[in-house]
């Protein structure tokens, strides 16, 4: 019987040998593009009727076997229009003439309902980057292009540290915003920042950006609040060959704030399609620049994680603490501190001392030290990247990739934060079908030698001169000033210098010294690093039952289980005991049906459950209704929420000023006491702690829009409204255990005005608001062909925030209006060798809160720009860019980097 | 125009204007100073004293070398200003004889410094910020007579307000809130001389202007002197009554009972110990009379005791007059010498006892000094009681009350006439003896009222 079945086998290769062998045609082409009559790599090219279909390598050049001849090519590209080519003879070389086009709303998006559709098409808001604006951009780095998105608005922390967001929400490291790289949810699971600035793919590897706009949770799960973005990388079956991409240029032009320093990027990408069934490829990138730095150096009045910018400045004000100087955070009242000892040896002072200045606290701050003084500026960013294609079958194809980065950068949450060797790397396996998905990856974050830049430097100010000395030093001084008929701004001169004596430059080794051991010393023992192991693991699948469903409608279902493992040793997370996992599953499932040709109806659904919190629905319903050709209005109601972030369930982090930052999860009840000691918040009433439920936040949003085609598909319009409502809005409160235990006492002292921190433990506790906060915007885009492929476009947009209960502090931190203007050619000039780009970002001024600093932010201007020139023979592209090309200063968040000028020159080979 | 004409104009338009806006961002990022009150450059206290009325003053001033403080707008300071008249007075009691201005020209100019800088309180000082809660508002002045001891020692200055006036330690207050950029200015009816001398102390010499001898040099004080060796005998040093009168940083107020006082004290106990054995003594005594006179021994018998008690009391006093005259202050270091019995009843714990009835006690505070420093314009116009050091050992006890009787000698200026202080077990109150050299007498760490009898906080 087994003889018998081998016999059978063996007739059966045979026959199917035999019949490739005798069936089995391969056609070779070429495509060039019929203006430059450069090779264009990365087109597609399909057997018309039958699906096969391969890409151009780098050179051009396609093969493609066939059963039999003559067949029909289609050959399709982004910027080119589609051409039918017949082929009756293989034995001659197929060579097409690729017309390029400058089409508007071509482009084909995933994102909106997971599944492939015209952009023009899309029952959502969405917007979309693809290889051609990336190569055109003036940005530096593929991430910036994000900001000149209509409706988008970026926090830049540092030249490599850039947040993103929608609709409101902006901040740096925001958690309200998606962003998914080839499938993988890339925030950081313990900074809970994403990583697609820091360490996400190389430039030369993105294939595209896709953004959604808003709430988006109902298809990417939770947190999609303010958006989702995702990112896809470069399939190497399509995209072959080596491609390599240096910039050099400089920063800081002008020497308003330092020198001028030199910018380097250099990236290269390598793939091979080994055969039909394997390709694979590999990338890295490399950024080295002096980063932008915090330089604001205003006064400010600060309460934990709350505050506002006020007057005053280091001469006028004793308990001056500058927004980016750091060591100044800490108000020593002299009242407190020094007084009672001086009344005691000298009881002939004590009405002196009690008089002194009304009685108030006599509030004094350490000398800091300026942002730029104490962090090291060197940014390095560095990726590798890597991934193994294998067509397991037709239509079904397995990916192993590998994401790794580290590098240095300054990141922005509580506090200001030097994030040196900071390593993550995402890994994962998926199998994926033309109907189905499987995918299981993992990111694993190590914080390297990361650090709290306010606390590393206030703590190495205690260890250079410690408090113990300095304070008495400077409250003598202040005392003996005033006994001599000082005023008192004269005698708090007197007494920083006196204290200050010893103080030594940041420069200086002894800082160096003790600097360097404090930032190596956790927190939780005294100094400034935090270490942070936390580890992300996720298995998902999704399977679309549109080939059984499609009489009735198209139904794709999916679902994930995600495990977070907090590992901080005690420095991030209250996991000194041992690390923490957290749990989430969820399911989801959309229906789409089309109503002749005019509507087409979506539902869907999302189901997720943490192991913390109670499970969340979040569904959507979407209709686009064709008004005509290329002109579609679409309307949903989508909805979105967010578990916690694992930081707002369970850091644990002294902050500073007596305050402690702790998360929501109820260990933090007992172990503080907040139910068993006396807890107030520190509120007009000073309200008793209760027990409260943390939950989720969520949005439902509502939204209008219309995209169309117009005036001989010249003009693309592209406009939206929305509204949307929060509820259960996660901010963050503070309260008080106070020493003497006593309310009365501790509303009595704060009547009088004595600071919150001088009366006992403070603890900032994440809450939910019982409000529901409602935001409201629009936005509109045009973009229109100009002739000889000249393209100008812009967009206009706006969010908005009302029914704001007094005193409640949002985190909106975004202007209510925000537009771009670019104008561009990517082929003109000589044999239409050249191309350029500029464009216009302006953002209206707006009030940023954020829990580092709160206050205005100016409005913004800025011009990016570039002119480039390719060299076909080379396959090369030169280009000059600039962004913010006039160097005017500016920044988009209170407190983060000041940004100037950047220009490069770049050079890139077989850049695709 | 075509439609797509008008939009591309129209983003060209915008493309322009954004180029041009571009060119400035507005970026704030330099702190700006607080704001500061400007009180303006004149007048300054300086220049306050450029009035003819202030011409000692003012030369005073300038002799010390304090005048460019007083000029800077910048400083801070308070003055208690005594004009020429109010100067010279002083000076005819203090230094008879002298003319002021030879007097401020001449004197030791480190000496003039000291009272100068008495006279000026670092920081601004108004009547209205000085409480008028009893005694007085204690405040450092700008002289540090004991550098050495510390950078901040001051001596202080006790401004005080009531209704019937204010007052400068115990100098009249005569006019008030005289503004200036750099301070405020009080006008004063006499110079506030400074103290330069110790409650206890032994120093043989005394500057000429400060006449008050300490309760170790004073003779009409000897016999609390003996009752505060006495009190300290067996204590350690350091927590000896000794060491807070020598204390610069100390702040006391004592009653100090004159030697006849204390003598009447002594007298009358010791008649109350001896009154026994004086009474037997003059039974036998006058039993023997009554024989020789011819009475039977049964009939002096009778008659002798009721007799003997008749006239026992003051033979007592006599004896115990002449013993307490004869002991002198033996009595209080040694009673053992004089008789056994004082010896058990004047013990070193008594003697302390007294004594700490006899300095006030601060009566609340955060951080209270161990004392106050009460000058006789202080005392309260209605029986008061106030607090002793006593009750830092018995605080139930009711302490002392005392009394001032105050006379109007022209607006807003009140003077004490009288003042009395009674112990709770005194059957009547002492009286301050109201004088130049007996009240309101001025230390580094101290005022000392001398009083006509002792106080005794419970019956002996």
């Amino acid at each position: 019987m087994r003889k018998k079945r081998s016999y059978l086998f063996a007739l059966l290769l045979a026959n199917i040998l035999a019949f490739a062998a005798q069936a089995q045609t391969t056609i070779n082409g070429k495509v060039a593009n019929s203006t430059t009559k450069e090779n264009v790599p990365a087109v597609s090219v399909t057997v018309k009727g039958s699906g096969e279909g391969t890409f151009t390598d780098d050179r051009g050049n396609f093969r493609i076997t066939v059963a039999k001849l003559p067949v029909t090519l289609l050959v399709s590209s982004v910027g080119y229009e589609m051409q039918e080519v017949t082929v009756s003879d293989a034995a001659q070389t197929v060579s097409i003439d690729f017309k390029p086009s400058n089409k508007l709303g071509q482009e084909i998006v995933i994102s909106a309902t997971r599944t492939s559709q015209r952009i023009l098409e899309s029952p959502v808001s969405i917007e979309r980057i693809n290889t051609a604006a990336i190569r055109n951009t003036a940005s530096p780095a593929y991430y910036d292009i994000i900001a000149n998105l209509k409706g988008v608005d970026m926090v830049t922390s540092s030249l490599t540290f850039k947040t993103p967001t929608t609709r409101g929400f902006s901040g740096s490291g925001n958690t309200r915003v998606n962003q998914v790289m080839d499938g993988m949810d890339n925030q950081a699971p313990g900074l809970n920042f994403s990583v697609g600035s820091v360490v996400g793919l190389t430039e030369l590897d993105v294939d595209n950006i896709e953004l959604l706009p808003g709430a988006s949770s109902a298809l990417y799960g939770p947190g999609g609040m303010n958006g989702t973005i995702l990112i896809s990388s470069k399939n190497p079956f399509k995209y072959q060959g080596l491609s390599v991409q240096v910039k050099e240029g400089f920063m800081n032009a002008g020497d308003r704030f330092r020198q001028a320093s030199n910018y380097i990027n250099g990236s290269l990408r390598f793939a091979h399609k080994v055969n039909d069934k394997f390709a694979f490829k590999i990338g890295a990138e490399y950024i080295k620049a002096k980063d932008w730095f915090g330089y604001d150096k205003r006064d400010y009045a600060r309460t934990g994680t709350d505050g506002y910018i006020k007057a005053g400045d280091r001469a006028t004000d004793p308990g001056y603490d500058g927004v980016n100087v750091y060591g100044d955070e800490t108000q020593l009242n002299l009242r407190s501190l020094v007084f009672p000892t001086v009344a005691s040896q000298a009881p002939f002072l004590k009405n002196f001392l009690d008089t002194l200045n009304g009685g108030a606290p006599i509030n004094v701050t350490r000398t800091g030290y300026a942002e730029n003084e104490v962090i090291n500026p060197n940014t390095i960013s560095l990726k590798f990247s890597g991934a193994l294609h294998y067509k397991i079958s037709k239509g079904t194809e397995a990916v192993l990739a590998g994401h790794f980065g580290t590098g240095n950068t300054v990141y922005t949450g509580s506090d200001r934060y030097s994030l040196r060797d900071l390593k993550i790397g995402q890994y994962k396996l998926e199998f994926v079908n033309k109907n189905w998905l499987l995918r299981a990856y993992t990111t694993q974050e190590d914080a390297g030698e990361s650090y709290n830049a306010t606390a590393t430097v206030g703590r190495t100010i205690g260890v250079v001169n410690p408090y113990e000395a300095w304070v008495p030093k400077y409250g003598q001084t202040y005392i003996g000033a005033r006994l001599s008929g000082a005023t008192d701004a004269d005698a708090h001169a007197a007494a920083r210098a006196a204290a200050d004596a010893d103080r030594v430059s940041a420069n200086s080794a002894a800082f160096k010294a003790a600097f360097d051991k404090v930032r190596m010393t956790p927190i939780s023992k005294g100094g400034g690093l935090f270490v942070d192991r936390t580890n992300l693991y996720q298995v998902e699948g999704q399977y679309n039952l549109s080939d059984y469903t499609k009489s009735v409608a198209d139904i794709l279902i999916g679902g994930n289980f995600k495990r977070y493992l907090l590992n901080s040793e005690g420095t991030l997370f209250a996991d000194s005991a041992g690390k923490i996992g957290i749990n989430e599953v969820g399911a989801y499932i959309q229906a789409t049906r089309k109503f002749g040709e005019i509507l087409k109806l979506t539902l869907s659904g999302r189901y997720d459950k943490n192991q913390n919190f109670k499970g969340r629905f979040t569904p959507r319903v979407t209709a686009l209704i064709k008004v005509a050709e290329n002109n579609n209005i679409r309307l949903s109601y989508q909805t979105a929420y967010r578990f916690p972030s694992t930081q707002q369930q369970w850091i644990r982090l002294d902050v500073g000023g007596n305050v402690k930052l702790v998360g929501g999860n109820k260990f933090f009840e007992g172990y503080y006491g907040f139910n068993s000691k006396p807890t107030f918040f520190l509120d007009a009433s000073v309200t008793p702690y209760s027990t409260y439920e943390f939950k989720p936040e969520s949005v439902s949003t509502f939204e209008l829009g219309f995209k169309g085609l117009n005036l001989q598909d010249k003009l693309l319009i592209d406009v939206y409204g929305y509204y949307g409502q929060y509820k259960n809005f996660i901010t963050r409160t503070l309260m008080i255990q106070p020493y003497s235990g006593d309310r009365q006492q501790l509303a009595a002292d704060l009547q009088s005005g004595k600071p919150a921190a001088s009366l006992g433990n403070i603890f900032s506790i994440p809450v939910n608001t019982t409000s529901k906060v409602k935001t409201f915007g629009w936005g509109l885009s045009l973009d229109y062909r100009l002739p000889k492929n000249f393209q100008i476009g812009g967009n206009l947009s706006s969010d908005e925030l009302k029914d704001v209960p007094a005193g409640f502090k949002t985190y909106f931190s975004t202007p209510k209006y925000r537009a771009n203007i670019s104008f561009s050619n990517n082929s003109f000039g000589y044999k239409k060798r050249m191309g350029f780009n500029v464009g216009w970002r302006w953002q209206d001024a707006f009030y940023y809160e954020s829990d580092f600093a709160n206050g205005n932010v100016n409005a913004v201007s800025t011009i990016d720009a570039q002119i480039s020139y390719k060299i076909p023979v080379a396959k090369s592209i030169i280009k000059l860019g600039a962004t913010n090309s006039l160097n005017e200063y500016y920044t988009n968040g209170l407190g983060n980097s000041v940004i100037g000028g950047l220009y490069y020159v770049s050079i890139g080979y077989n850049v695709f | 125009m075509k439609i797509s004409n008008k939009i591309k104009n129209g983003l060209l338009l915008v493309a322009v204007s954004g180029i041009v806006l571009s060119a400035c961002n507005k970026l704030e990022l330099a702190p700006t100073p607080t704001p500061s009150a400007d009180n303006g450059t004149t007048p300054t206290l300086a220049t306050l004293l450029d009035d003819p009325n202030f011409s000692l003053l003012k030369a005073a001033v300038t002799r010390v070398g304090l005048l460019p403080a007083l000029s800077s707008p910048s400083a801070r300071f308070t003055v208690f200003a005594p004009d020429d008249n109010a100067i010279r007075s002083s000076l005819a009691v203090i230094a008879p004889g002298v003319p002021a201005e030879a007097f401020i020209a001449g004197y030791n100019i480190d000496t003039l410094r000291g009272i100068i800088q008495y006279h000026v309180i670092p920081q601004t000082i108004t009547l209205s910020s000085i409480p008028g809660t009893f005694p007085n508002f204690e405040y450092p002045s700008s002289f540090n007579p004991r550098p050495d001891l510390s950078a901040l020692f001051r001596l202080s200055i006790f401004p005080s307000v009531r209704s019937n006036g204010a007052w400068a330690n115990n100098v009249p207050i005569t006019g008030v809130n005289i503004q200036a950029v750099n301070g405020v200015a009080h006008k004063v009816a006499a110079i506030v001389l400074s103290p330069s001398r110790y409650l206890w102390d032994t120093a043989a010499s005394k500057p000429p202007l400060d006449i008050n001898n300490s309760i170790f040099a004073d003779t009409s004080l000897s016999y609390l002197k003996a009752a505060i060796i006495r009190a300290d005998s067996g204590v350690a040093a350091g927590s000896r009554l000794v060491d807070a009168l020598t204390n610069a940083g100390a702040n006391l107020t004592v009653f100090a009972p004159t030697n006849n006082a204390m003598r009447a004290f002594f007298i009358g106990t010791i008649t109350k110990v001896i009154l026994p054995d004086v009474t037997q003594g003059l039974t036998a005594y006058i039993t023997q009379q009554l024989i020789n006179s011819g009475k039977t021994p049964e009939e002096a018998a009778a008659l002798a005791p009721g007799l003997a008690v008749a006239q026992a009391p003051a033979a007592a006093q006599q004896k115990a007059t002449e013993t307490v005259v004869a002991a002198g202050t033996l009595i209080l270091t040694n009673p053992y010498l004089i008789d056994p019995r004082l010896g058990a009843l004047i013990t070193p714990t008594l003697a302390k006892g007294i004594v700490a009835y006899h300095i006030l006690s601060s009566q609340s505070g955060t951080y209270a000094p161990p004392g106050i420093r009460v000058f006789s314009v202080n005392l309260p116009a209605t029986a008061t009681a106030v607090k002793t050091l006593l009750n830092s050992a018995v605080s139930v006890h009711p302490g002392l009350t005392v009394q001032a009787t105050f006379v109007s000698p022209a607006p807003g200026v009140s003077v004490v006439t009288a003042a009395t202080v009674k112990g709770a077990a005194n059957a009547t109150a002492s009286n301050v003896i109201v004088g130049r050299t007996t009240n309101d007498l001025h230390f580094v760490n101290g005022v000392m009222h001398k009083i006509d009898q002792l106080l005794l906080p419970q019956a002996f």
